[in-house]
C-alpha cells in the first residue's frame, strides 16, 4: 500500500479522525457545551489546548464532538446518495428504455438545480436540524452516483454471465443486486468517498451560515461562526476548525486518488 | 436592536451617549460633510406613528418633530410648540406653535396638522400602537391656526410628554390609508433633514434641511447603512466606512483599543435606559403556569448571561424600569440562581422526568419549545445560548431561531407565533409601561403581544398616569414593579450599558445626562477634515 | 446546426417542466395539520409555516390545480410579493442577477485562463517538479473551506493590512465617480471574493484539463504530427489542445449551479448585494415566495447554461450535432 502515496496518508488520516469521533467521550476533556464564565475567548493553553470560545466552552472539546457530527452527517449524507444513486442507475442501466429516459431526464433536472439553493429552500421550510441536513444532503447528491451506475451497468449487461442468468429466468433484482452491483461499485465507492468530503464542505457551509447544526451541538461549522466576530482577537476560533475542515476533507480526496490509482480509472 | 417605544424626535443611538469633551472655542462652525450611521436593522416604515422600532425611529427622529421634546437634562421644552398652558388641574393644556416651521414641500405647519396627527393616532384602522396615550384625550380644539387646545377625561401625567409623537403633515396624507400608504417609503416631514432616497436593506440617505426652524444643520447629509452583521459592520467602522454606530462588548473592550482606533474615534458608554428580556406568549398553555415562569427564572443566572454576554458591561434588571428612574423599586430582588428550587415548582406544575431521559415530560409530552430572536445581535444569541444550557440542566429542551429584522417583528411578534421571544424595550422617559402591560394592548402590532391580563396590574397602570403627584406615582410604580416581578410575564434579563463609537471629526458633542445626539443639529465638522464634501470624498 | 438548437431546445422543455415540478413538490414539504395553536400542549412553530404556505399557494385546493395554477402564474414571471417590503419577487431578483452574474462570469473566465496553462504545463511533464507543485495545490484547492479562506484573507487584507475593502461592492461616494473611478472602485471590493472562488474553482478544472491533455497528447494522431516534424508547440497547441480542450466547455457549463450555490456564502461574507445574498436573506426571513423564485429562477438559469455550453460544444465539434 505504501506505494500508493495518496491513499497511505489519505487512510492514515481518515483512520486517526474515526478514532477520535469514535472515542469522543472518552478523550474529550470537557463537557463541550459546558458554559464558563471565568474562560472567555482564552488563548491556548496548558488547560486549554485550542482555547475557548465566546461563552468559555473549551474548544478542543467541540472539535472532538464536532468531528463526530461532521463525520457522521458526511457519512450518512452519502450513504443515501448512493443508496438513492444505486437504485436509480440500476434500473435505468438495467431495464433501459422508457424507464432509463424517465430516469435519466430526472438525473439531468436534478443537475439543474444549485445544490445549496435547494438544501436551504428545504431548510427555510422544515427547520434546520442534524436529520434534516443529512438527508436533503444526499438527496441532492445522488444524481453522478446513479449515471455511474448505470454506465457501468450497462457495459456489464452485455456480458455472457448476465445474458444466461436473464435466460434462465432469474430475477431482475436478483441478478441487479448479486451480479451487476458487486461489479459496478468500484466508481462508485471512489465516487462516495470524494462525496463524503463534499458532504463535510456542504454541511460546514450551512453551519457557518447558522442554517446547519444548531447549537448548542458543536460543529466545525458552527465554531467559525464566531470567527467573524472575534477576528483579531481570537485567531484560535479561526485557525483550527477551518484546519480541521481542511485537513478531513484532504484525507478523504487523498484515499479518492488512491483508489482511483488502483482500479486504474 | 430594541423595540421603541419613544415618542420623542431624537434617534435611539443618539439619545443615551455621554461625551466628555468640549467644544473647540472661538472657531466658527463650518458647513458641509456628511455622517454615516450603520445599522444592523433596516427601518420598516417612515410613517412616524407606525414606526415602533429602534431603525424606524431613527430616521422618523431626524425627520420629523412633536410639540414638545426633552432638553439636555431631560426637563420637557418645546419643540413645535413656541410654549403652553396648563389649566384645570392638568386636564387641558393649550399649545402656542411656532409660526415659522414649514414642511418639506414648503407648506406651513399649522394646528391642522397635530389635529390630523391626533385623528389618526386614535383611529382604530390605524395599526398604530401609540393610540393609548391619546385616546385619554377627550377632545382637541383648534383654536386658530397655531393654538391648539387638548383637553384630558381625566388626569394623565404622562400626557404633556406624548405630544412629543412627531406631527405629520395633513395635506399629504389626508387621503392616505396610512397602512398601506407610499408616503412610509417616502415621506415629507418638517424637521431637520430632508428624506432624499432609501434603498432597501442597503441605505437611507437624508439630506440638511436649510430652511429648519431651529437653523439649519451643519452637517449636510445624514446616511444611514444597513449592515445586517455585527461583524460586517466593525469591518466597515474599521474601514473608516461608518462614522455612528453601536459596539459590542468584546468591541468596546478588546479590539477598538489600537492606535488607529483610539486616534480616529471616540467611544462612549452610559447605562441605556432600556432593557433586554425572554417574552413568554402567555396563551401557551405551559407559560400560563406562574409556577413555571417562576421556575425558568430561577433556573436562569443573569450573572452568568451579563458576564458572559455583555463582559460584565451590563445590570441586572429585576422589573420593567431603568435603576436610576425613580420608579425603581429598589426592594425588589433579582431571583438568585436555583435550579433546585426550578425543578420543584415544576413538578408542582405537573411535569417530571417519567422516562429518566433527562427531558421533563407532562401527560407524555416533552418540555421543549422555541426561542425566536433577530439576526444580526450576537448578544441575544449568546443569551439563547446560555438560556438553553441552563434549562437543559434542569430537563427542558430549548431550540433556537434566528430571523431577520423585519419579518421577525411584522409575522412573528405582531401576529403573535412565537413560544418565546428574546426582545429588548427602549423607554420612555416617564415611567407609565401601560403600552407593555396593559390588558387592552393586546392587538396585533401592539406592545403587549405576550399577552399579560392581571387585574391589578392593570388598576395599577391606569391609576399611575390619572395622579401629577410623583410622590404618590413612585408608590404606584414601586407595587407595580413588585407584581410584575412575581408575576414574570417576561423573564427579566438585563439593563445593558449603551456603547458605541463616533468618529473624531464631528465636533460640538456635548455630553449631558440626556445623551450627546439632543444637540445633533449642531454638530460639525471643520472643512480641513471634512470627509464627504458635495457628496464626494476628499482627502 | 440549427436542427440541433433546435433539438436542443426541445429537450429542455421536458427539463424545465421537471424543474418546476420539483420546486412545487418542495414547497408541499411544509407539515402540520391545521392545529389551533391557543389550545395545543405543544404548539408546533410549523404551523405557521402551513399557514402562509397555504394562503399562498392555495394548499387547500386540490394538488394538480394547485401546480397548474403556480405554473400558469410563474410563466408569466408571477412569483409573488417578498414579505419583507412587499415588492414583485422578480424585481427583487432581477436587480440582483446582474452583479451575480458578473462575478461568476468573471469567475469562470479566470477560472478558465488560468487552469488552461497549469493542466497543459501539468500534462507536458507528467509526474515533474510543475506537476507536484500544481498537484498539491489542486488538492488544497479542493478541500480548502471557501467561506474559511475568506474569512483569512479578510482578517489579512482587510483588517491587519487594510489594503482592500472587505465588505459591500461599492464606496460611499461612488455616484460621484467618473468612469475610470467606478470600474476601480469596483474592482477592489470585487478582487477578494473573485480570488476565493477563482482559488477554489481552479483545482477541479485544471485537473481536469490535465488529464485530457495527457489522453490527447497521447492519441495516435499526435504522434502522426510529430512524425510530420511539426514544431512542439504546434503539436501542442494546434491539435492536442484544441481536442483536450473540447469538454472543458461541458465542465464550465457544470460548474455554474455550483457558483451559483458558492454565492450565497461569498456574498454573505463579503455583503456583497448579489443573487445568493439576497436568497439567504430570503431564507433568515422566511421569505416564501422570494425563495422559490430564487430556486426556479437559478435552475432556468443553469438550464440556460448547460444549453450554450452544449451548442458551443456542437458548434465547435461537428460530431455532437449528427448524432442521435
Amino acid at each position: 500500500m505504501k506505494h500508493n502515496k495518496p491513499l497511505f496518508f489519505g487512510t492514515l488520516i481518515i483512520a486517526v479522525l474515526g478514532v477520535i469521533a469514535l472515542s469522543a467521550p472518552l478523550i474529550s476533556p470537557y463537557d463541550p457545551t459546558a458554559i464558563n464564565q471565568a474562560n472567555l475567548l482564552m488563548p491556548p493553553s496548558g488547560r486549554h489546548l485550542l482555547g475557548t470560545d465566546g461563552l468559555g466552552r473549551d474548544i478542543l472539546s467541540r472539535m472532538i464532538y464536532g468531528a463526530r457530527i461532521s463525520l457522521s452527517i458526511g457519512i450518512i449524507a452519502v450513504g443515501i446518495a448512493i443508496l438513492v444513486g444505486v437504485f436509480f442507475g440500476s434500473i435505468a442501466g438495467f431495464y433501459g428504455g422508457i424507464a432509463d429516459s424517465i430516469i435519466m431526464r430526472f438525473v439531468d433536472i436534478m443537475f439543474c438545480f444549485p445544490a445549496f439553493f435547494l438544501i436551504l429552500t428545504v431548510v427555510a421550510i422544515l427547520e434546520p436540524s442534524i436529520y434534516n441536513i443529512m438527508a436533503i444532503i444526499g438527496l441532492t447528491s445522488w444524481m453522478g452516483t446513479a449515471r455511474l451506475i448505470r454506465a457501468e451497468i450497462l457495459s456489464l449487461k452485455e456480458r455472457e454471465f448476465i445474458q444466461a442468468e436473464v435466460a434462465l429466468g432469474v430475477s431482475h433484482a436478483r441478478i441487479i443486486i448479486r451480479h451487476l452491483i458487486p461489479n459496478a461499485i468500484g466508481p462508485v465507492l471512489v465516487s462516495g468517498i470524494l462525496g463524503i468530503a463534499g458532504a463535510i464542505l456542504l454541511e460546514s457551509g450551512l453551519s457557518f451560515l447558522g442554517l446547519g447544526v444548531q447549537p448548542p451541538t458543536p460543529s466545525w461549522g458552527n465554531i467559525l461562526i464566531e470567527a467573524k466576530s472575534t477576528l483579531g482577537v481570537a485567531w484560535w476560533i479561526t485557525l483550527f476548525p477551518g484546519l480541521a475542515i481542511l485537513v478531513t476533507v484532504l484525507g478523504f480526496n487523498l484515499i479518492g486518488e488512491g483508489l482511483k490509482k488502483k482500479i486504474g480509472r | 436592536m430594541s423595540n421603541i417605544r419613544q415618542q420623542i424626535k431624537l434617534p435611539f443611538f443618539m439619545v443615551v451617549f455621554l461625551f466628555l469633551i468640549s467644544v473647540e472655542c472661538g472657531l466658527a462652525e463650518d458647513y458641509g460633510d456628511a455622517i454615516v450611521v450603520g445599522s444592523i436593522g433596516d427601518a420598516r416604515t417612515l410613517v412616524p406613528i407606525l414606526a415602533s422600532d429602534s431603525a424606524s425611529s431613527d430616521i422618523v427622529g431626524m425627520l420629523f418633530n412633536g410639540l414638545v421634546k426633552y432638553d439636555k437634562d431631560i426637563n420637557l421644552v418645546g419643540d413645535l410648540a413656541r410654549s403652553w398652558e396648563i389649566e384645570d388641574a392638568g386636564l387641558t393644556i393649550i399649545f402656542h406653535l411656532r409660526d415659522n416651521v414649514f414642511w418639506h414641500d414648503g407648506y406651513p405647519l399649522t394646528a391642522a396638522d397635530v389635529e390630523f396627527t391626533y385623528m389618526k393616532l386614535i383611529d382604530p384602522a390605524v395599526k398604530t400602537p401609540y393610540s393609548g396615550d391619546f385616546e385619554r384625550v377627550a377632545s382637541l380644539e383648534i383654536i386658530d391656526d397655531y393654538t391648539v387646545k387638548v383637553r384630558y377625561k381625566e388626569p394623565f401625567s404622562p400626557g404633556l410628554a406624548s405630544w412629543g409623537m412627531a406631527v405629520m403633515p395633513r395635506h399629504v396624507l389626508k387621503n392616505e390609508d396610512l397602512n398601506k400608504t407610499g408616503f412610509s417609503r417616502h415621506p415629507v416631514g418638517c424637521g431637520p433633514y430632508v428624506f432624499k432616497s432609501w434603498k432597501t436593506q442597503e441605505k437611507i440617505e437624508l439630506t440638511a434641511n436649510k430652511n429648519y426652524f431651529e437653523g439649519s444643520p451643519y452637517i449636510s447629509r445624514y446616511i444611514y447603512r444597513i449592515i445586517p452583521d455585527e461583524s460586517t459592520l466593525f469591518l466597515e467602522l474599521s474601514t473608516q466606512n461608518v462614522d455612528l454606530t453601536g459596539l459590542t462588548p468584546l468591541q468596546y473592550l478588546r479590539q477598538t483599543d489600537s492606535t488607529f482606533f483610539k486616534q480616529a474615534y471616540r467611544k462612549f458608554r452610559i447605562p441605556s435606559f432600556g432593557f433586554t428580556y425572554l417574552g413568554y406568549n402567555l396563551s401557551d398553555a405551559r407559560f400560563k403556569d406562574v409556577r413555571v415562569r417562576k421556575a425558568l427564572s430561577l433556573a436562569v443566572d443573569k450573572n452568568e448571561i451579563i458576564e458572559v454576554v455583555l463582559l460584565g458591561l451590563g445590570r441586572v434588571c429585576s422589573g420593567p424600569f431603568v435603576p436610576e428612574s425613580w420608579a425603581y423599586n429598589k426592594e425588589v430582588a433579582v431571583d438568585g440562581y436555583n435550579p433546585s428550587q426550578a425543578r420543584e415548582l415544576l413538578r408542582q406544575a405537573g411535569w417530571i422526568d417519567a422516562n429518566n431521559d433527562g427531558i421533563l415530560e407532562k401527560e407524555g409530552v416533552e418540555f421543549s419549545f422555541t426561542i425566536i430572536t433577530n439576526q444580526g445581535n450576537e448578544q441575544r444569541l449568546k443569551a439563547c445560548q446560555i438560556i438553553q444550557n441552563r434549562l437543559s440542566e434542569i430537563g427542558i429542551k430549548v431550540k433556537i431561531k434566528v430571523l431577520e429584522w423585519s419579518v421577525f417583528l411584522s409575522e412573528y411578534i405582531d401576529k403573535r407565533r412565537f413560544e418565546a421571544v428574546l426582545l429588548g424595550w427602549s423607554l420612555a422617559r416617564d415611567p407609565d409601561c401601560f403600552d407593555l402591560f396593559h390588558s387592552s394592548k393586546t392587538k396585533e402590532g401592539e406592545f403587549n403581544f405576550v399577552g399579560y391580563k392581571n387585574a391589578e396590574v392593570d388598576r395599577l397602570l391606569e391609576e399611575g398616569r390619572r395622579t401629577f403627584d410623583q410622590e404618590k406615582r413612585k408608590q404606584i410604580y414601586h407595587q407595580l414593579h413588585k407584581i410584575i416581578y412575581d408575576e414574570q410575564p417576561y423573564m427579566f434579563l438585563y439593563v445593558p450599558d449603551s456603547l458605541s463609537i463616533l468618529h473624531r471629526r464631528f465636533r460640538g458633542v456635548e455630553p449631558a445626562p440626556i445623551g450627546i445626539g439632543y444637540n445633533f443639529i449642531k454638530w460639525w465638522v471643520p472643512q480641513a477634515e471634512q470627509k464627504y464634501r458635495d457628496g464626494s470624498i476628499f482627502k | 446546426m440549427i436542427t440541433y438548437i433546435i433539438r436542443r431546445l426541445l429537450a429542455a422543455v421536458p427539463l424545465l417542466i421537471g424543474i418546476t415540478l420539483i420546486s412545487f413538490f418542495v414547497i408541499h414539504l411544509a407539515p402540520g395539520k391545521p392545529v389551533n395553536l391557543q389550545e395545543s400542549l405543544n404548539p408546533k412553530v410549523s404551523l405557521e409555516v402551513r399557514e402562509r404556505l397555504t394562503k399562498l399557494y392555495g394548499l387547500d385546493r386540490p394538488v394538480h390545480v394547485q401546480y397548474i395554477d403556480w405554473l400558469g402564474r410563474i410563466l408569466r414571471l408571477d412569483f409573488g410579493r417578498s414579505f419583507v417590503d412587499d415588492r414583485l419577487a422578480v424585481d427583487k431578483i432581477a436587480e440582483r442577477i446582474p452583479l451575480t452574474l458578473i462575478i461568476n462570469v468573471v469567475s469562470l473566465f479566470l477560472i478558465f485562463l488560468l487552469a488552461l496553462p497549469i493542466g497543459i504545463r501539468s500534462a507536458v511533464r507528467p509526474g515533474g517538479l510543475f506537476d507536484k507543485a500544481a498537484t498539491v495545490f489542486v488538492f488544497v484547492g479542493f478541500a480548502l473551506p471557501g467561506f474559511w479562506f475568506a474569512l483569512l484573507l479578510m482578517n489579512l487584507f482587510g483588517v491587519q493590512w487594510g489594503w482592500l475593502p472587505v465588505s459591500g461592492l461599492r464606496s460611499l461616494d461612488f455616484e460621484y465617480l467618473g468612469i475610470g473611478g467606478k470600474i476601480w472602485d469596483l474592482s477592489r471590493h470585487l478582487l477578494l471574493p473573485v480570488f476565493v472562488i477563482v482559488f477554489g474553482g481552479l483545482a477541479g478544472l485544471s485537473r481536469y484539463m490535465r488529464q485530457n491533455m495527457i489522453e490527447a497528447l497521447n492519441q495516435p494522431y499526435i504522434y502522426t504530427a510529430r512524425a510530420k516534424g511539426l514544431s512542439e508547440s504546434k503539436v501542442l497547441y494546434k491539435h492536442a489542445l484544441r481536442n483536450a480542450l473540447l469538454p472543458v466547455v461541458t465542465i464550465l457549463g457544470m460548474s455554474v449551479p455550483g457558483l451559483l450555490g458558492g454565492s450565497v456564502i461569498f456574498e454573505s461574507i463579503f455583503a456583497l448585494p448579489g443573487l445568493g445574498r439576497l436568497f439567504f436573506e430570503a431564507v433568515m426571513a422566511r421569505d416564501y415566495p422570494l425563495i422559490m423564485a430564487a430556486l426556479v429562477i437559478t435552475s432556468v438559469l443553469t438550464l440556460v447554461g448547460n444549453l450554450l455550453a452544449d451548442i458551443s460544444y456542437a458548434y465547435v465539434d461537428p460530431r455532437i450535432r449528427y448524432n442521435r
